[in-house]
């Protein structure tokens, strides 16, 4: 068979999100009860379903590497049409197109389309029940449509310029959903900060795209990767840092990650939205379209440095949290670490499929903290109360998507994240040993949280009290504006999430397994074969790795094991001085050091712009109201009001005329 | 003789009386006699040039006629207005009516 079936409408696949959008935020008011969740996930259901058929349809048609006795080969089908391309004249200035909107489908936009569309729909799936009976239910999921339509329009885009606006709307809808309880001043003020944080680090998306239309004349994917080798290594240097900008915005490195911790004021599906599915996601994925340009200007080295570092700081932060859904966030943050390690390594593709298998295992982790915290009634993951008794199905299900997050074998992220440390370790070695060490502290927090929030009874939560629990001066608000959550009665019995919860749990579940197994090297080349096309992937025989995994195995039990032997007995343990603690608590100090410092020395170009705006500007406009006014008091007077008046003028104004006639 | 002069001397003083009349009388029945001389004014020019310059046609008194026809329409509608005034304010006074304005 020659022929596509699903590749041909492909262009579908954000559309119809965009479509279920605009149905519902234009009826909104007829969606009662979940009628407005049961829709959307409808909708989610068919993207997925395109989704997978195009992706079937990749898998047929693109060229993928095989081992044939031991070497890899690249084989390559007899079927035309891949990469699938559709393209529309856009932007025209006198016939000639300037940009035009082009869906571009490669085996990367393939993947990762079918990951977001899937993991996007159980998403969806579990906010069904998540969200019942909150305000603006219909609302909320005519957002997370949105959001997901910018999400696949930017992975399917093939124009730079087309991937900016998917790019900020994305920004827009994280900016909506953060703050979807705008009630509370604490999700304001998040919503405000992830939102300017972003916007601070797209100037640099924009800045690089001008510079790169100046320079090359095309904002065409395909065309900037060819002509790539063309920039002067300096102007690539500076194109590529200024993208890598806006990609440590997005996916929230070191140092512009202070938005992600307070994304966590947002209902949990946006959680598992913005940390999986979505946003932080685009950040990587856009350094891996980019790698044509990043690698012309030898910019690699920086991203590889930047996500070694976020790796290890944010998983050594992740130890300090009580939150749950804090200490997953710092967990999303460490392993975009290590997406960026592996880009900045060579592991194009082990950061690709770091990207897709963290996906799945990190929306199931959110979902299982989302049905936890519905259970439990409690964020804190002291105040939990053995949750594994009462909520067995999210029990099973967060412990495939720990073992996956810890590195553990066979689930997905043992797999895929020991490819990146490979090709760490065979291009810079120290940037190995922070991996090796961020991976440890994974392991740690991650048992930590599962035994204190699973096997524990109920206990006063320790750090509850502190003014910065829940993220005050992060926020930049005093600890009245944000108090700490009321903890549930001690004799809180929690109960097991609703069917539609605990079947995405399921689902996710399982995509994260298959996943994993279908990128680790038991079965051949499989993911990473069909992901790397353009040159020889490291296809090592199981063999060859079995070193770098015993490491990565022992090191994530050596972290399993000590925090296993610190929190089976007495989980309140701290053997740090609390004053280290609360040093990690407030997050080193960043996100004050960024209200207090940077905030006021920034605010002084402003003053300045005011006193322009104030005496300048506003004089002038001033100045025309004024004269309007003077003048209109001036006339005034010729308004009588006197029908006598007006007949007066009348004649003279006949008059006028006369005259001015017998002049002309 | 009585030339087109005369008619039309005739015609201008009749105007200016009106006109004079218009916008110094207080009492809006003397406006709107006024105005009826103004009319006249008009309807007399248009006449008496017609009998002197257009024998063949008399074009200009059409326009007379219609210019009576027309004043007794405006005259109608003029009284309709000022007995609505009248009823509003009690007065025929031009004074009562000084609220035009915006």
């Amino acid at each position: 068979m020659n022929t596509f079936t699903y590749a041909p409408v492909a262009y579908w696949i954000p559309l119809l999100p965009f479509l279920g959008f605009l149905v519902l935020a234009l009826l909104n008011p007829l969606f009662k009860g979940r009628s407005g969740g049961w829709f959307a996930t409808l909708v989610m259901a068919l993207v997925a379903f395109l989704a997978s058929g195009v992706f079937l349809e990749a898998l047929r048609a693109a060229p993928h590497w095989r081992l044939v006795g031991g070497e890899a080969e690249l084989v390559r089908p007899a079927l035309s049409g891949f990469p699938f391309r559709f393209e529309w004249p856009w932007l025209q200035i006198h016939g000639e197109t300037g940009i035009s909107l082009v869906v571009y489908i490669d085996q990367m936009a393939a993947a990762v389309t079918a990951m977001v569309a899937w993991a996007s729909f159980f998403i969806h799936l579990f906010s069904i029940g998540y969200m019942d009976g909150e305000e603006r239910y219909p609302t909320f999921f005519a957002y997370l449509e949105l959001f997901t339509a910018a999400m696949l329009a930017f992975v399917m885009a093939g124009n730079f310029f087309h991937a900016l606006l998917a790019w900020e709307v994305m920004g827009l809808m994280s900016y909506l959903l953060i703050g979807f309880f705008f009630k509370k001043a604490s999700a304001r003020q998040a919503m405000k900060k992830a939102f300017i944080t972003t916007k601070f680090a797209d100037l640099g998306f924009m800045l690089g795209l001008f510079w790169l239309y100046k320079e090359l004349g095309t904002l065409d994917l395909v065309k900037v990767a060819a002509m790539a080798g063309q920039l002067a290594a300096g102007v690539a240097l500076a194109i590529g840092l200024l993208l890598f900008l806006a990609a440590v915005g997005k996916s929230a490195q070191f140092p512009l990650h202070v938005w992600l911790l307070d994304a966590m004021e947002g209902p949990t599906p946006v959680s598992a939205m913005i940390h999986a599915a979505t946003m932080v996601a685009a950040g990587v994925y856009l350094m891996a379209r980019f790698y044509p340009v990043l690698e012309a200007g030898h910019a690699l080295s920086y991203l590889a440095w930047i996500g070694a570092i976020t790796a290890l700081f944010a998983a050594v932060l992740g130890a300090a949290f009580a939150d749950v859904k804090k200490i997953l966030a710092w967990s999303t943050v460490s392993q975009l670490g290590y997406m960026f390690l592996g880009l900045g390594v060579f592991g194009w593709a082990a950061a690709l499929f770091h990207l897709l298998a963290h996906a799945f295992f990190k929306a199931l982790l959110f979902l299982g903290s989302g049905s936890m915290i519905h259970g439990a009634k409690t964020q804190d993951i002291f105040e939990m109360n053995r949750l594994a008794r009462y909520m067995p199905i999210t029990y099973a299900t967060f412990l495939i998507g720990a073992a996956a997050l810890m590195g553990l074998p066979p689930f997905a992220g043992f797999w895929s994240k020991d490819l990146i440390l490979h090709a760490a370790l065979a291009h810079a070695p120290f940037l190995w040993l922070l991996g090796i060490t961020g991976a440890f502290f994974t392991a740690f927090y991650t048992t930590r949280m599962i035994l204190i929030a699973f096997h524990h009874p109920s206990l006063p939560s320790p750090w509850k009290k502190a003014p910065w629990n829940r993220g005050c001066p992060a926020l930049n608000l005093g600890p009245e504006d944000c108090p700490p959550d009321p903890a549930p009665p001690a004799d809180h019995r929690p109960h097991e999430s609703e069917p539609v919860m605990t079947l995405a749990l399921l689902g996710l579940a399982a995509f994260s397994l298959a996943v994993g197994l279908w990128g680790s090297p038991l079965f051949g080349p499989g993911l990473l074969g069909f992901l790397y096309e353009g040159a020889k992937p490291e296809l090592l025989p199981a063999g060859e790795l079995l070193g770098g995994y015993a490491i990565g195995t022992g090191v994530a039990l050596a972290g399993l094991l000590l925090a296993v032997g610190l929190y089976l007995k007495d989980p309140l343990t701290q053997r740090l001085p609390d004053p280290v603690v609360a040093a990690l608590q407030r997050r080193l100090y960043i996100d004050e050091f960024y209200y207090q410092v940077v905030g006021r020395v920034a605010q002084w170009p402003t003053e300045l712009l005011w006193l322009f705006d104030t005496y300048v500007v506003d004089l002038f406009v001033d100045l025309v109201g004024y004269l309007t006014y003077v003048v209109g008091q001036a006339l005034r007077g010729l308004q009588s009001g006197r029908f006598a008046t007006y007949a007066l003028y009348l004649v003279l104004g006949a008059l006028a005329l006369v005259l001015g006639g017998v002049r002309w | 003789m009585i030339t087109l002069g005369h008619f039309l001397a005739l015609s201008a003083v009749l105007f200016a009386i009106g006109l004079f009349g218009v916008l110094t009388r207080r009492n809006l029945i003397a406006v709107l006699m006024s105005v009826e001389i103004l009319l006249n004014a008009a309807a007399l020019a248009f006449a008496s040039v017609a009998a002197y310059k257009d024998p063949v046609f008399f074009a200009g008194q059409l326009f007379a006629l219609f210019i009576i026809v027309v004043a007794a329409a405006e005259l109608s509608i003029g009284f309709a207005i000022l007995l609505l005034v009248f009823r509003h304010a009690g007065s025929v006074a031009t004074d009562v009516v000084e609220e035009m304005r915006g």
